[in-house]
């Protein structure tokens, strides 16, 4: 393995993997618990998906990439959806959905199998054959071109836009000049700071397509009657006064590189180089919608700490707040707050490469260690009394093509 | 430390030779330092501003990661930090170099990019 590759699993199509799960997809909220006993019986991953029936029209759609993203992520090596038979998006659906990954995908339904203890019976047996499969793979080596990373931020305060965030935009340019892929989630965190982006698209059409959906949601809030004060209790007692002051410093995670364009939620990215993604900005429903895009990694920069990881994508967790290192150490992988101590942000951008190199080749995040795998889907909002022209802006980019 | 920033990589050169006790983004635009030290109550510290070290008072506590003003601002004048504006301070409040700017002192003036109601249109 020379220094621009990294060691993952060959996937039949699209970016090989860093880890090699095999993930009980609960097609439904019905089928959960089921999914639940059939993961803990063979020890693999499995989420508490709350939805998954009653979904209609372009809702159906929303749901059906969102929920069979995780499993058509390059991390997950095979999969088995558990469904229950009669909810609106059906397991053979779903699992027709991840075959496009060309992966193993089974389904069952537990109506069809005769009830949940035979279900969880049969989707061990199943497991336990996909497991099988699974484990003969062995690492190769790939160039660092076939990464997608993800660029996370919660909790943020004064000190991460001076110190986590633009050393982690120094790791994105580093991932992104080696030919790889980024994507910057959380458009409220974009307010304030819109412009600036949008200069940056590499088409100036599509630039102004982006001020439109950043208008169009402001709108949605100001029909709602909010204000745009949208900064969190948290951001307040971390010494940030404004959105445009959270804004300017959260968009320096994104690093330098130009705007290859904007992604729907859970899409993934139909070139490399840098990437936007709609979503609202809510820390775990956007690395779910991360995953959901194929991004096998994410570094998440947090001012005040969380303990927050994802079930598919590893997540590096990087402080510049050094109250919070001290006091949170069982939850961040990185502390770059010797950066406010004269220490160089290009050296810190440079370690948080190397500790993405390092997790994509196997090495376990603490998220990981601990077992924090949270998943929680992003529910946009379904607005029938806005000005049409706004529903049609947010109805291209939650369900339109790209 | 005069330096004109063009791009992040400038931004950052400058971040490489942070003080201890606080830190002023871009030295030539910003008008509001951070604190990188919580600064007591009625201490003082010697602050270098556009080349000319003051010796401040901080009537207030500044707690760790929040800002100071560093120049005379009154109402409605814009607050500037990483050469950038991030609101204006509030109403007719005055403030001298040393006070404490947060939620109470500034306020956003977000200017929600105007919708026009058509695709790629945008003010």
């Amino acid at each position: 393995m020379s220094a621009d590759e990294f060691m993952g699993y060959a996937r039949p199509t699209g970016q090989p993997g860093i880890r090699n799960h095999v993930l009980v997809v609960p097609n439904v909220v019905c089928s959960a618990t089921v999914a639940k006993k059939i993961a803990e019986r063979t020890g693999t991953k499995t989420f508490y998906n709350q939805f998954g029936c009653g979904h209609i029209g372009p809702d159906y759609r929303f749901m059906l990439r969102s929920i069979s993203g995780l499993a058509k992520n390059p991390n997950v090596a095979a999969a088995l959806v558990v469904g229950l038979g009669c909810e609106s998006i059906p397991a053979a659906n779903m699992a027709k959905e991840i075959a496009k990954t060309e992966k193993p995908v089974e389904y069952l339904d537990i109506e069809e199998v005769g009830g949940a203890l035979a279900s969880v019976e049969k989707g061990v047996e199943v497991v336990e054959r996909l497991k099988a499969d699974v484990a003969t793979q062995r690492r190769e080596a790939f160039p660092l071109a076939d990464l997608t990373l993800g660029l996370e931020c919660g909790s943020s305060d004064a000190i991460s836009g001076i110190t986590a965030n633009p050393a982690l935009g120094i790791a994105t340019d580093r991932l992104v000049e080696a030919g790889g892929t980024a994507i910057l989630p959380e458009f409220i965190e974009w307010f304030g700071a819109e412009q600036e982006l949008a200069e940056r698209f590499v088409d100036e059409a599509e630039g102004q397509r982006f001020l439109n959906l950043v208008a169009a949601a402001g709108e949605t809030f100001r029909q709602m009657g909010a204000d745009f004060s949208l900064i969190m209790p948290g951001n307040v007692k971390g010494g940030l006064s404004t959105i445009e002051e959270k804004a300017i410093g959260n968009i320096h995670k994104a690093g330098s590189k130009p705007i290859q364009g904007l992604l729907k939620y859970a899409t993934p990215p139909p070139g490399k180089g840098l990437w936007l993604m709609v979503e609202p900005g809510i820390d775990i429903e956007s690395m779910t919608g991360l995953a959901g895009a194929g991004c096998q990694i994410c570094v998440f920069t947090t001012g005040r700490g969380t303990p927050a990881g994802n079930l598919v994508m590893p997540v590096i967790k990087v402080t510049g707040n050094p109250h919070t290192y001290a006091a949170q150490k069982s939850d961040i992988d990185l502390d770059v707050a010797a950066i406010m101590e004269g220490g160089s942000v290009e050296a810190f951008g440079e370690q948080i490469f190397a500790s993405i190199v390092e997790v994509a080749n196997g090495e376990q995040t603490l998220a990981e260690e601990h077992g924090f795998e949270e998943i929680a889907f992003w529910r946009p909002p379904y607005i029938a009394n806005v000005d049409p022209a706004i529903k049609d802006v947010f109805d291209e980019y939650l369900h339109g093509k790209l | 430390m005069k330096t004109t920033i063009k791009s992040r990589r400038d931004l950052i050169v400058i971040r490489s030779h942070m003080p201890a006790k606080y830190l002023i983004i871009n030295p030539d635009a910003d008008n509001v330092a951070t604190a990188l030290a919580e600064l007591p109550k009625n201490s003082t510290l010697d602050v270098e501003v556009r080349g000319e070290t003051r010796t401040l008072t901080f009537k207030k506590k500044i707690p760790f990661g929040h800002k100071f003003v560093l120049e005379h601002l009154e109402g409605g004048d814009e607050v500037v930090k990483y050469g950038q504006v991030i609101g204006v301070v509030k109403g007719r409040k005055v403030l001298e170099p040393g006070d404490y700017a947060h939620t109470r002192q500034i306020k956003s003036q977000y200017h929600r990019t105007e919708f026009k109601g058509d695709r790629g249109e945008t003010a």
